[in-house]
C-alpha cells in the first residue's frame, strides 16, 4: 500500500511539475556553484587530452586551458605567447625566438629542442593537415627556432601553423603513461587535477606561471581563476537545470529557447547573466555544380533559389533572432570583412523575383535533394529552407546526415543538389572561403571546389585573395563580386554563442573559436 | 495435379472450420474482457485516424506559421503549434502513420523473421537447432538498443532503415519463444499421429505445430508494438530514426524536449499519443493472452 | 551440475567470437571514415588518405578482420581507441562500474517494488490494488525512459533542490536515473508477477492447500510464491540484460559515463575498437547472467535440475551405445 502511494505520489509530483509554475530562486546576489573553483558546463567529453590528438567539440573546450601555443590570436590579430618574435626570412622560411625563460606547469624548462620535438610528433600523428606545409623545424640554439616551408605561404597560414601545435616540453611528455591522454601538462599556468572521464576535469592554478611580465599575459593565458572544473552535460537542457541549480557557473550549452530564462525579467534571471555574442562560423548554401545536378549550367536556378530564401526569417526562427543574416559567404566580424557590403543587396528575399529566375530556368519540377549534417538548429534550417522552396514551386527532399557521413557524403556528387553545411575561420574572411573555394585542396576529389565548381576565373581570384602579395581590398572584394555574380554558393545566416553565467563572473573571455576561457574571466571579489 | 488439390482440399476445409472455432471461442472470451476491448477499440480508432488524416487534419503537417510559434492549446490548434508554428495535432494524427507502421512493421518482420526461424528449430531440433540457437544467443547478447543506434547509424535515417533496425534486435525472442512452445508441442500424440500418416514437414509445421503454439507469439506482439514504438523515441533522442519533416511521435517527443520547461504542450501531446497507443495494445494483449489460455479462464 | 557450467562457459567462445564478427561486419560496412573525424571538418583529401593508411583502414575486410580476432582471442587484447591514447579494457574497466551501478539498482527496485506489487495486485485480483498496480504497471510500460527523466529532474532538482540534477558521485547521484530507468522494468516485472501468481494460485494444490486449512500467508509464501518464480526471474534475467545495453539514454540525459554512452559516442566516432570492445563486453557479461539464471533456475525448481542430469546421463548413454 505504502509502495503505492509512493508511487502516486511521484505520479501527482509529476503532474505538478508540468502544470507547476514559477519558482523563487534564492535572494542573494549571486550563488557560486563551489566556493573554492569556477564550474563550468561543457558539452562533450575531451575524450583525449594529449597535446596532439585531433580536433573534437570536447577538446576545444578545454584547449587553451591545457596547453600554450607559440602565438595567440585576439580579435584577428595575433600576439607572441611562447614566441617572443617571430621574422620571415624569405617566403619559405621563418626564425622565431622563444622566451628565455619558459617551464612547463611541471617545473621543466622550455627550450628550442621541444618546439622542434613538439611540432615533428604533431606532424608525424598526421593528425593535423594544416601542419603539411612544414619542410622542417631545427632548433638554431637553446632559445632560437627555424621553421622551413615546402612551399610559399599564404595569407594567416603561418599564424595558423602556429597556433595547431599545442606546445609541451619532451621531458614531461616522455614522463606520461598514456602520452598526456589523462594527464596532461602544458605551459598554462593549470595542471589537471583529477579526471572523471565522461563527467569532470579539474584544473589547479599551480601558482608558478612562467610568464611573470604581466603585460605580456595574453586572454589565452590568463590566470584569474584557482580551481577550474568542468562538468561535461550532454543534454542541452541540462546545462538549463545546471545554471538555475547553480551547479555550474558558466555554460555555452544553454539552449536558444531557455536563454530568455536568465534575461531580465526571467525565471532565473536573478544572479545571472546571458552574454550573447555572434558565433564564426556561418550556415552556407552551396550548390552542387558537378554534372550530377542541375544547377551545373543553370544561373537562374541557383539565383532563383537564393532569393526565395528568407535569411532574415531563419535568424528569426531559428535562433530567435539572436544571429544575423549574413552578406557574404562569412560573417561581418572577419578584419577584411568590407562593411561596406551591409549595405549592399545580397539575394534578399523576394519571393516575386524568385519566381521571375525559375521562370527563366530550365527547372522541371523535380525535386532537389538538400543535404546536411543533422543538429537541431541545421533540422529547423533545412525544414524552412524546405518550405520557402515551397513558396516558389520548388520541391525539396531533405538528406540528412549524422557528422560521419556527412562529411564523406560531401564529396559524392550524385548525393545531393544543395549542401546546407557551417564553414567558419578565427582569422580572415579569405581562409573562410578558401574552405569551400580554393579547388586546391579538393581537386583530388571533386575536380573542382569543394563542391565541385571547375572555373578558372574563380581559382584565379581565390588564390590572388590568399596569396599574401596579392592579397588586400581589391582582391577581395573582386572575389566577393564575382562569387555573388556567379552564385555558386552563398552565406545564410550566423548563430549566436550564447554564455549565460552567474553574476560572479563579471566579465566573460571566449577564445578565437568562441569557447570559454575560465582563466581569463573576470570574478567579483 | 488436380486429384492433389481436391485431395488437400478436405483436410483444409475441416482444419479451418476447426480454427474457426476456436477463433470464435477466443474472441468470445475477449469479448468478456472490457479492458480488453477498450484497448481494441482505441487501436482501431487510432487506425481510422491515421488512415483519414489526409482528410481529417485540420492543417497541413508541414504547414509553417512563423507568427504563431509555441501557441498553447485553443479551439483553433487542439493540441497547439510547435517551434514552427506547426499544428501539433495535425501532425500527430499523421504522425499516427508513421508511428503506427513503424511499429507494427517492425514488429511483425521481426515476429515472421524470427516464426520462420524458430519453427524450423523448433521441429528439426538435434543439429540445426544447435548451429541456430548459437546464432541466436550471439545475437541476443548484443544489447538491443546498441544494436539499433549500430545498425541505423550504419544504414542512415530513414523510415525503412529505421524499422531494419527496430527489428533485429527483436528476433532472437521471437525465435526463442516459438522454439520453447514447439519443443513443448513436439512430443505430443497428435503430431506423431499426422507424422504416421505421412503429413509433409513445412505441412505439418504449418497446420499442427504453429496454431498450438502462436498464442504466446501473438500476446509478444501486441507488447512488442508498443515496446518498438519507445524504442523509435529512444533513437530519435540520440538523433537517429526517422527524421524530419515527416512527423513520427517518437521524434516529436524528443525534438520537443528542449521546450519542455515552457510549453509542456509539446511534449504531452506526443507523450500522451505514445502512452496510449502503447497502453491500449498492453491492454487488448492482456485480454488476448487471458483469452488464449484456457488455464486462466475462470 | 558443474560439468554443465563448465560446458556453457566453453560455448560463450564461439558466442563470442560470432559478436566479433557480426559488430566488426556491421561497423565495417558503416560509412563514415574515423581518419575523416580525427582530422575534422578542414582537412583535405589527401590528409585523409594519408591517416588512413596509417590506421590500416586502407586493408581488405577480411584481413582486419582476422587481424582484430587474432588480436582479441589469441592475445586478449582489445585493441587501443582512435581517439583516445588508451586501451579499450582500460576504458571499459573504468566506465563499467557506473553501468553496472546503475543496472544492479535498477533490478534491486524491479524486483523489490515490482514483485510484490504483482503479488498485491494478484491476490486481491479485480480489486482496487490490483486495479491500481496494474494502472501503475501500464504506466510504466507507456512512459519513454527520457521523458519520465526530465521530468523528474524539472521537479526534484530543478524545483526541489533535493538531488543533483547530472553527474556522477555519491548515491544521490544515481536515485533519479535509476528510479527513470527502472520504471518500465518494475512495471513488467509487477505484471509478470501478477500473471505467473495468478495461475499458480488457481491450480490443484493450492485449492488443496486451501482446504487443508493452512493459512493464506503460508499459501502465498510456502507454496505459491515458489512455483511463480521461474517466470518471474526469466524476466529479471531479461531484464538484467535490456539493462546493460539500454541504459544509454539515460547516461546521455543525467552524462553519466557508462559503458552505453561510450559506446554509442564511439558508434558516431566510428571508433571501431572502442564500439566492437564495448559489445564484446556487453555480449560477456550477458552470456555471464543468462547462465546465473539458469544455475538459479535450477536451484529454484528441482524439476529443471534434473533434467539437466537427465539429459546428461542420457546423451552418455546414446554415446556408449
Amino acid at each position: 500500500m505504502k509502495k503505492k502511494l509512493v508511487a502516486l505520489l511521484t505520479a501527482g509530483c509529476l503532474l505538478g511539475s508540468i502544470l507547476g509554475t514559477s519558482v523563487s530562486v534564492s535572494a542573494a546576489e549571486y550563488t557560486r556553484a563551489n566556493p573554492e573553483a569556477v564550474v563550468v558546463g561543457v558539452m562533450a567529453d575531451p575524450e583525449n587530452m594529449g597535446p596532439w590528438s585531433g580536433m573534437s567539440l570536447g577538446r576545444i573546450a578545454v584547449l587553451f586551458t591545457t596547453y600554450e601555443y607559440m602565438i595567440t590570436r585576439e580579435d584577428g590579430q595575433a600576439y607572441g605567447v611562447l614566441a617572443k618574435n617571430w621574422t620571415e626570412v624569405d617566403k619559405q622560411t621563418y626564425d622565431v625566438e622563444l622566451y628565455d625563460y619558459i617551464h612547463d606547469a611541471a617545473g621543466n624548462p622550455l627550450t628550442a629542442s621541444d618546439i622542434v620535438f613538439s611540432f615533428e610528433t604533431a606532424i608525424a600523428t598526421k593528425n593535423y593537415g594544416k601542419l603539411s606545409p612544414v619542410e622542417s623545424v631545427t632548433a638554431v640554439d637553446d632559445y632560437n627556432v627555424q621553421f622551413k616551408f615546402n612551399k610559399e605561404l599564404e595569407m594567416g597560414e603561418f599564424e595558423n601553423i602556429m597556433l595547431e601545435c599545442a606546445i609541451v616540453t619532451q621531458a614531461a611528455y616522455e614522463a606520461s603513461a598514456d602520452q598526456m591522454a589523462t594527464t596532461p601538462v602544458g605551459t598554462t599556468a593549470y595542471k589537471v587535477d583529477s579526471y572523471v572521464p565522461g563527467s569532470e576535469i579539474v584544473f589547479t592554478n599551480t601558482g608558478d606561471y612562467w610568464q611573470t611580465d604581466e603585460s605580456l599575459v595574453h586572454g589565452t593565458s590568463l590566470h584569474n581563476a584557482d580551481k577550474i572544473i568542468f562538468q561535461i552535460i550532454t543534454d542541452p537542457s541540462q546545462h538549463t537545470n545546471a545554471i538555475s541549480t547553480h551547479t555550474v557557473d558558466i555554460s555555452n550549452g544553454v539552449p536558444a529557447t531557455d536563454i530568455d530564462k536568465f534575461r531580465e525579467g526571467g525565471e532565473f534571471a536573478e544572479g545571472n547573466i546571458v552574454s550573447a555574442v555572434l558565433d564564426n562560423p556561418t550556415y552556407d548554401l552551396e550548390y552542387n555544380m558537378s554534372d550530377a545536378s542541375v544547377f551545373q549550367d543553370d544561373l537562374n536556378l541557383r539565383l532563383a533559389i537564393a532569393h526565395a530564401i528568407d535569411r532574415e526569417g531563419i535568424n528569426l526562427g531559428v535562433f530567435n533572432g539572436e544571429g544575423m543574416a549574413v552578406k557574404d559567404f562569412g560573417n561581418s566580424k572577419y578584419p577584411d570583412y568590407n562593411p561596406e557590403w551591409d549595405n549592399e543587396e545580397y539575394f534578399d528575399y523576394d519571393v516575386d523575383k524568385a519566381k521571375e529566375y525559375l521562370a527563366q530556368s530550365n527547372y522541371d519540377g523535380s525535386t532537389l535533394r538538400l543535404e546536411y549534417i543533422t543538429d537541431s538548429n541545421m533540422d529547423m534550417i533545412a525544414q524552412l529552407i524546405q518550405a520557402y522552396l515551397g513558396q516558389i514551386g520548388v520541391t525539396v527532399e531533405l538528406v540528412p546526415y549524422d557528422q560521419m557521413m556527412g562529411q564523406q557524403e560531401q564529396y559524392n556528387k550524385d548525393g545531393f543538389d544543395i549542401l546546407l553545411k557551417t564553414t567558419g575561420s578565427t582569422d580572415f574572411i579569405v581562409n573562410q572561403w578558401k574552405l569551400c573555394w580554393d579547388a586546391r585542396d579538393y581537386r583530388d576529389m571533386t575536380g573542382g571546389t569543394a563542391n565541385f565548381v571547375v572555373d578558372e576565373k574563380l581559382d584565379e581570384l581565390m588564390q590572388a585573395c590568399l596569396n599574401t602579395e596579392t592579397y588586400g581590398p581589391e582582391s577581395i572584394e573582386a572575389f566577393h563580386d564575382y562569387l555573388m555574380e556567379q552564385c555558386y554558393g552563398y552565406g545564410v545566416v550566423q548563430g549566436p554563442v550564447n554564455i549565460v553565467h552567474s553574476a560572479y563572473i563579471t566579465d566573460v573571455a571566449l577564445d578565437m573559436r568562441n569557447q570559454i576561457l575560465p582563466g581569463g574571466c573576470t570574478y567579483a571579489e | 495435379m488436380a486429384d492433389k488439390a481436391i485431395a488437400a482440399a478436405g483436410p483444409d476445409v475441416r482444419a479451418r472450420r476447426k480454427k474457426e472455432g476456436q477463433f470464435t471461442l477466443v474472441m468470445k472470451r475477449l469479448s468478456k474482457n472490457k479492458v480488453a476491448m477498450a484497448g481494441l477499440v482505441i487501436i482501431l480508432l487510432l487506425f481510422l485516424a491515421a488512415l483519414l488524416a489526409p482528410v481529417i487534419m485540420p492543417y497541413g503537417y508541414e504547414e509553417m506559421d512563423m507568427l504563431n510559434r509555441f501557441a498553447p492549446p485553443s479551439l483553433k490548434h487542439l493540441c497547439g503549434t510547435d517551434e514552427m508554428g506547426r499544428d501539433i495535432f495535425s501532425r500527430l494524427l499523421y504522425g499516427a502513420r508513421a508511428s503506427l507502421e513503424l511499429g507494427f512493421l517492425a514488429t511483425i518482420f521481426s515476429t515472421a523473421v524470427g516464426m520462420l526461424i524458430g519453427s524450423i528449430v523448433g521441429y528439426f531440433g538435434g543439429i540445426v537447432d544447435t548451429t541456430v540457437m548459437r546464432l541466436v544467443d550471439i545475437l541476443q547478447a548484443i544489447p538491443g538498443v546498441l544494436l539499433a543506434i549500430a545498425i541505423s547509424a550504419c544504414l542512415g535515417s530513414g523510415f525503412f532503415n529505421t524499422i531494419l533496425a527496430l527489428s533485429i534486435g527483436g528476433i532472437p525472442m521471437t525465435v526463442r519463444l516459438l522454439r520453447g512452445s514447439i519443443m513443448g508441442v513436439r512430443k505430443m500424440e497428435y503430431l506423431e499421429a499426422a507424422q504416421t500418416i505421412n503429413c509433409s514437414v513445412p505441412r505439418l509445421i504449418m497446420k499442427h505445430i504453429l496454431p498450438n503454439s502462436i498464442s504466446p507469439i501473438i500476446v509478444s506482439v501486441t507488447m512488442g508494438i508498443g515496446n518498438t514504438i519507445l524504442m523509435a523515441a529512444s533513437l530519435s533522442y540520440i538523433g537517429l530514426g526517422v527524421q524530419p519533416p515527416t512527423p513520427e511521435w517518437g521524434a516529436m517527443l524528443s525534438g520537443a524536449r528542449t521546450y519542455m520547461r515552457d510549453y509542456p504542450h509539446m511534449v504531452l501531446f506526443p507523450g500522451l499519443a505514445i502512452a496510449l497507443v502503447v497502453l491500449s495494445l498492453n491492454m487488448l494483449g492482456d485480454g488476448l493472452r487471458d483469452a488464449l489460455d484456457p488455464k486462466l479462464k475462470q | 551440475m558443474w560439468k554443465y557450467v563448465v560446458k556453457r562457459l566453453l560455448w560463450m567462445i564461439p558466442v563470442l567470437l560470432g559478436i566479433s564478427v557480426v559488430i566488426f561486419t556491421i561497423m565495417y560496412f558503416c560509412p563514415g571514415d574515423p581518419a575523416m573525424a580525427i582530422l575534422g571538418n578542414g582537412a583535405t583529401p589527401a590528409a585523409i588518405e594519408a591517416k588512413r593508411i596509417e590506421m590500416g583502414l586502407d586493408q581488405p575486410y577480411l584481413v582486419r578482420l582476422l587481424s582484430y580476432l587474432n588480436q582479441v582471442f589469441l592475445h586478449f587484447d582489445l585493441g587501443d581507441s582512435y581517439f583516445q591514447n588508451q586501451s579499450v579494457l582500460s576504458g571499459i574497466l573504468y566506465r563499467m562500474p557506473y553501468t553496472l551501478i546503475i543496472a544492479a539498482l535498477c533490478m534491486l527496485l524491479q524486483i523489490f517494488i515490482g514483485t510484490p506489487l504483482g503479488i498485491t495486485a494478484a491476490t486481491h485480483q479485480n480489486g482496487f490494488a490490483d486495479r491500481a498496480c496494474m494502472i501503475i504497471a501500464l504506466a510504466g510500460v507507456s512512459i519513454p525512459g527520457f521523458w519520465l527523466a526530465m521530468m523528474l529532474v524539472l521537479f526534484f532538482s530543478v524545483k526541489l533542490g533535493w538531488l543533483p540534477p547530472y553527474g556522477v558521485g555519491g548515491i544521490q547521484y544515481f536515485i533519479l536515473p535509476c528510479i527513470a530507468n527502472a520504471f518500465a522494468g518494475i512495471a513488467s516485472q509487477a505484471r509478470q508477477t501478477r500473471s505467473s501468481m495468478l495461475e499458480v494460485i488457481r491450480s490443484d494444490y493450492i485449492v488443496t492447500a486451501r482446504a487443508k486449512g493452512l493459512s493464506e500467508r503460508d499459501i502465498l509464501y510456502k507454496h505459491a510464491l515458489p512455483n511463480a518464480l521461474i517466470p518471474i526471474i526469466t524476466v529479471v534475467g531479461n531484464g538484467m540484460g535490456m539493462m546493460l545495453g539500454g541504459t544509454v539514454v539515460i547516461e546521455s540525459v543525467f552524462s553519466i559515463p557508462g559503458i552505453g554512452m561510450y559506446t554509442t559516442n564511439a558508434i558516431n566516432n566510428r571508433d571501431y575498437p572502442i564500439v566492437m570492445g564495448g559489445v564484446l563486453f556487453l555480449g560477456a557479461v550477458f552470456s555471464l547472467i543468462m547462465l546465473l539464471v539458469d544455475i538459479i533456475y535450477a536451484y529454484v525448481d528441482p524439476r529443471i535440475k534434473a533434467q539437466y542430469e537427465g539429459q546428461q546421463k542420457r546423451k552418455r548413454r546414446s554415446k556408449n551405445g
